[in-house]
């Protein structure tokens, strides 16, 4: 398999604190790895530095052979990359269905005043009946609860055609039951070429969708494998799960 | 509503939601909400998203007034009141988001906790207790604690509710964010909240470590209590967790074979 993202030497500092220490990963195409460690070991941090969102203090980042350093969060969404957020970012005065209808393009520039497919509608449809949010289709995002939020840019992403998500806490706040139907998708999208690189702290859900697995402890890239391996190795067991 | 509880205690009702309708805007989310707490209990409120988990804690706590039916708590009428009115009687309510001043020390966070007690004295006194049940409000007290970690700030916010000595704490969602070391931390804190005597009412997407927690729990779905009972009992029973919990969300999980399927 080759490379779709390498990380290398990445390393930001807020004033005397080192969030992100010389870190060095890369994620295989066709993978989905999972991105795990202790609160405050650095994980979103690497999101934001990968997306665009906040410029580092060293270091490289290449997506499919080239450096995107530097480069905008919107240019990286055309190329590809995309990425959902803790704290769910939904555009808060369109509706439900319209969240749906404009992420389906998958190019900014088809963003506003494109045209909306029937297509797109029967997959913004369906999407909205799987993750039980039928019933709240034509109410604004701003009038949904934290949890259907999250939904909601899941459901996002899977109408955009990305190549690469970076998904940060996806079953966060979600109900047991739909965390099931987001570990389908993920599934089936990553069978269609989707990669994935998902920040976690639900280990059931690591261990049942994700592999490898890169652990982060203070910045650094503490250990790497496959999920049976990282999950007994004893730097992990110390720093993240604990007895 | 099925009731599954099979406990048949006598102890004083705390608090009590007769027919609750609540929403917001237009939409209506919680469409008839009864539910009952005993001094002393922890309940976890589980369901799915949108059920109306969060509404509940906010018509209790003020936030939101319910448009029809009563919150009676201490056997008083409280619907309506205000979030500060509900304070003054001893219930605090910590939201989903984290809500501690991330500029400002532990221990300042601790005594702005106390910004409705006059006496400088009390809150040093209830600091204190507070200490016994959370020590990293000694251990930390001049970290600024927005560079704690998740697991701790959700220490010093539950910490913090105990500054006004309450009766009933609304906790929504405590777990959330947290890694699998935080989790445990403070789901063992409620239990301590617990012992010493503390009523909780807790919204849980961690159904299971939520339950487990829990002395009763209730299923909200689409705005209406359908089941309560002994926490334990939903725990066990396999339509509760078809319906409500799904795959287990244990740490350790059971090792997959070599198709990757569950064994």
């Amino acid at each position: 398999m080759t490379e779709l993202l390498r990380v290398e030497n990445l390393t930001k500092k807020f004033d005397e604190l080192i969030a992100v220490d010389n870190c060095s990963f890369s994620v295989e195409e066709g993978s989905i790895t999972a991105l795990i460690g202790p609160n405050g070991s650095g994980k979103t941090t690497v999101f934001n530095l990968i997306t665009g969102y906040l410029p580092s203090n060293g270091g490289t980042v290449e997506f499919a052979g080239s450096p995107i350093h530097g480069q905008s969060p919107g240019t990286l969404y055309r190329k590809g990359l995309t990425r959902t957020f803790q704290q769910a970012r939904v555009f808060a005065d369109l509706t439900v269905q319209e969240n749906l209808v404009v992420a389906g393009g998958g190019s900014w520039t088809n963003l506003f005043g494109r045209r909306i497919t029937a297509e797109d509608r029967a997959r913004a449809a369906e999407l909205l009946d799987e993750f039980k949010l039928s019933h709240v289709a034509d109410l604004y995002a701003s009038e949904l609860s934290w949890g259907q939020r999250k939904l909601l840019e899941f459901a996002s992403v899977l109408m955009s055609k990305p190549r690469l998500v970076l998904l940060d806490e996806p079953t966060a706040g979600v109900n047991p039951i739909l965390i099931e139907t987001m570990a389908t998708h993920i599934r089936s999208y990553n069978a269609a070429g989707v990669t994935f690189l998902i920040v976690e702290h639900d280990m059931s859900f690591v261990m049942r969708v994700c592999d490898p697995v890169i652990v982060l402890d203070r910045g650094k890239t503490i250990a790497m494998g496959n999920p049976e391996t990282v999950q007994s190795d004893p730097r992990v067991l110390d720093a993240y799960l604990g007895d | 509503m099925t009731n599954m509880d099979n406990s048949g205690s006598n102890s004083t009702v705390l608090l009590k939601l007769t027919d609750v309708i609540a929403g917001y805007g237009s939409g209506m989310v919680l469409k008839g909400v009864n539910l009952e707490l005993k001094q002393g209990d922890v309940m976890c409120l589980i369901g799915p998203n949108g059920a109306g988990k969060s509404t509940v804690l906010k018509t209790v706590s003020g936030l939101l007034p319910p448009r029809e039916g009563s919150v009676v708590f201490e056997g008083q009428n409280i619907t309506g009141q205000t979030p500060k009115e509900n304070l003054r009687r001893g219930i605090v309510h910590v939201p989903q988001e984290r809500s501690l001043f991330p500029g400002m020390t532990v221990w300042d966070n601790l005594l702005m906790g106390g910004y409705l007690i006059r006496s400088r004295k009390v809150i040093q006194e209830r600091i204190e207790e507070a200490a016994h049940i959370f020590p990293i409000v000694t251990s930390r007290r001049n970290t600024h604690a927005g560079s704690l970690s998740g697991g701790e700030q959700k220490q010093v916010e539950l910490a913090r509710t105990l500054i006004f000595d309450p009766k009933l704490i609304l906790l929504d969602e405590p777990s959330i964010g947290l890694d699998p070391k935080s989790r445990r931390l403070v789901f063992e804190a409620i239990r301590g909240l617990a012992t010493a005597g503390r009523t909780i009412l807790l919204v849980e997407q961690n159904a299971r470590s939520g339950l487990a927690a829990a002395d009763q729990g209730a299923i909200l779905e689409t705005g209406l209590v359908r089941i309560t009972g002994v926490a334990a009992t939903l725990l066990e029973d396999p339509e509760v967790a078809r319906l409500y919990l799904g795959a287990s969300t244990m740490t350790r999980p059971p090792a997959k074979n070599s198709t990757g399927e569950l064994t």
